[in-house]
């Protein structure tokens, strides 16, 4: 690791947090997985600087922040769409999204707001350092607790950045890979409609209710944040008075409360909860919830257990053979 | 013993998670074999395993979502359960004393809730620390234990508007459930005292204080000894 921190925040952004894919097997604490909003971006842009999957970057909410570096640094930038450029020596240049690009000591790198998508990654080779708790460098906000001093990132942070390990073969000229990686990214994530599968109580709810579920479109309020979305469009009221035993709940969740207006429950979401679950996001679709920002119109649309395992491997091997690692 | 597995209900709940329910009561769920359960299936190297959650009277076990089927994750978690139940030892279980104040801005409730029972509330918090409380989970957020044992007497209906704010360390009453707040959240709790210790601590292996099983009793302490185990101990860390 260097001796002076790599990396100088000079603004922030709108809420700027360490992440990496997390902390599974700790939820018998109360600790959900966290990690990042939408892994498979955090994935990329970490196989984009020649990392591996799992190293921390910075998760980047609605505004990016501007970063000034103190030494030659690979970086990436992923996820939702930013305009971003590099400032400091010579001349200004613009640096494209999902590529790894070069940046010196001294230079800044600033990004503007997030124009498509809710969250945008950056990674860098070595990837951003901060104390290994509970196996993770993510940050649990809520907790206060994880990545730089459990917290988002303010002015005036310095953070360090690990050793590159190696320097990563170009699978085919750079550009090309920087369309593989966008083209697979956007098939994934742009999509609003999202797979589900039945959730545990969905049985619970009057059938006229669990149809105007599958059938409605729902905007996302301003109230979403890692640890859950609420979604605005009543479907009729919760099952059992809109409360069950607590029962281990997981992201992806879809909880129907009393009032009948859905959460969505994100990376961060409380380990248990008494609300009844109509249905659950399938795995492959989890990276969209991270992608998601207010006043974007989302359906559910239900498939089986099989079906959802199907998709996954599925997008797994096109990940794999798109951008290796 | 098999009477007993057999009121489990394995359904799956999702592309990756096996909900475990226990019908009824008939194992004493309360003592702790919810803790050892998942124990069990967290220690049994069950192929794809990622977390086991424990809630009220439930195991949500999650499964990587390339598993391979799940004919084989359900027989394999059916299997360890049916050992656990048949090695199930209740004596293994940790005694948890837990220092608390019930005095003044740290009990706000305290007068409330014993009014609502019709009790001075030094009856109340005598038959509180007198109660032996069982940990039937940790689960909502980081470090909260959802305790079992509430003396039926004492059974309180949540605040019907949350507070804002309760301060970490808070003893609350919820229905026939007690528990400490780990952090400062919003909260519908009754809240009847605060305890100094830190329940939740990433650095700490456990990272919370009480585990699933432990039994737990309050112990009153004054203001002044309120103030005093702070300065010594682990918020000056």
């Amino acid at each position: 690791m260097s001796r002076s921190a790599a990396i100088h925040v000079i603004e922030p952004g709108m809420f700027t947090t360490v992440q990496d894919l997390g902390r599974p097997g700790w939820t018998q604490f109360g600790v959900p997985r966290g990690g990042a909003a939408d892994a498979l971006s955090l994935r990329i842009g970490n196989r984009l600087v020649g990392n591996e999957d799992g190293a921390a970057g910075l998760e980047m909410t609605l505004v990016g922040g501007a970063f000034e570096f103190t030494r030659e640094l690979v970086i990436a930038l992923t996820g939702g769409d930013v305009e971003a450029r590099v400032e400091g020596s010579g001349q200004e240049r613009a640096v494209p999204m999902w590529s790894a690009f070069e940046i010196h000591s001294g230079e800044r790198l600033v990004t503007g707001p997030v124009r498509s998508g809710a969250r945008t990654y950056f990674c860098v080779r070595g990837g951003v350092q901060a104390p290994m708790l509970l196996g993770s460098r993510s940050t649990h906000p809520a907790a206060a607790f994880g990545g730089h001093e459990g917290r988002a990132l303010r002015r005036g942070d310095a953070l360090e950045v690990g050793e590159g390990v190696r320097s990563r073969e170009h699978h085919g000229a750079a550009a090309a890979e920087a369309v593989r990686a966008s083209q697979f990214a956007r098939d994934v994530l742009a999509r609003r409609e999202l797979r589900a599968v039945g959730g545990a109580h969905m049985r619970l709810f009057e059938p006229s209710t669990v149809e105007a579920f599958w059938g409605a479109t729902f905007e996302v309020s301003l109230n979403a944040d890692r640890t859950g979305v609420r979604l605005t469009e009543r479907i009729g009221s919760g099952a059992c008075g809109g409360r069950l035993p607590s029962e281990g709940m997981m992201h992806g969740a879809v909880q129907v409360p009393e009032s009948g207006e859905p959460i969505l429950l994100g990376v961060d979401h409380p380990t248990t909860g008494g609300y009844p679950v109509m249905a659950c996001v399938i795995a492959a679709d989890l990276p969209i919830l991270g992608q998601l920002r207010p006043r974007d119109r989302v359906r559910f649309v239900q498939v089986d257990r099989a079906e959802a395992r199907t998709l996954y491997t599925t997008q797994e091997r096109r990940l794999n053979a798109e951008i290796p690692s | 013993m098999s009477s007993r597995v057999e009121s489990l209900r394995l359904d799956w709940v999702s592309d990756r998670h096996l909900r475990v329910l226990f019908c009824a009561e008939g194992p004493d769920l309360a003592g702790g074999r919810l803790g050892q359960a998942a124990r069990a299936i967290r220690d049994a190297g069950v192929a794809g395993l990622s977390s086991v959650t424990l809630a009220w009277n439930s195991l949500l076990v999650e499964f990587d979502p390339s598993m391979p089927d799940e004919e084989s994750a359900t027989a394999a978690v059916r299997t360890v359960l049916s050992e656990a139940w048949a090695s199930w030892n209740d004596e293994a279980w940790r005694a948890v004393e837990i220092p608390a104040c019930f005095e003044g801005a740290f009990a706000p409730d305290v007068e409330a809730v014993a009014a609502h029972h019709g009790i001075p509330p030094s009856s109340l918090i005598e038959a509180f620390c007198a109660a032996p409380f069982v940990v039937r989970f940790v689960g909502f957020c980081p470090g909260f234990a959802y305790l079992s044992g509430l003396p039926s007497a004492l059974e309180t209906p949540r605040l019907s508007t949350p507070r804002v704010r309760v301060p970490a360390g808070s003893v609350g009453i919820a229905g026939d459930q007690a528990g400490v707040y780990p952090l400062a959240t919003p909260g519908g709790w009754r809240l009847i005292g605060r305890t100094p210790r830190v329940m939740f601590d990433a650095r700490r292996n456990p990272p919370a204080l009480l585990s699933p099983g432990d039994r737990v009793r309050f112990v009153p302490i004054r203001a002044d000894e309120f103030h005093a185990f702070l300065q010594r101990t682990e918020r000056h860390v």
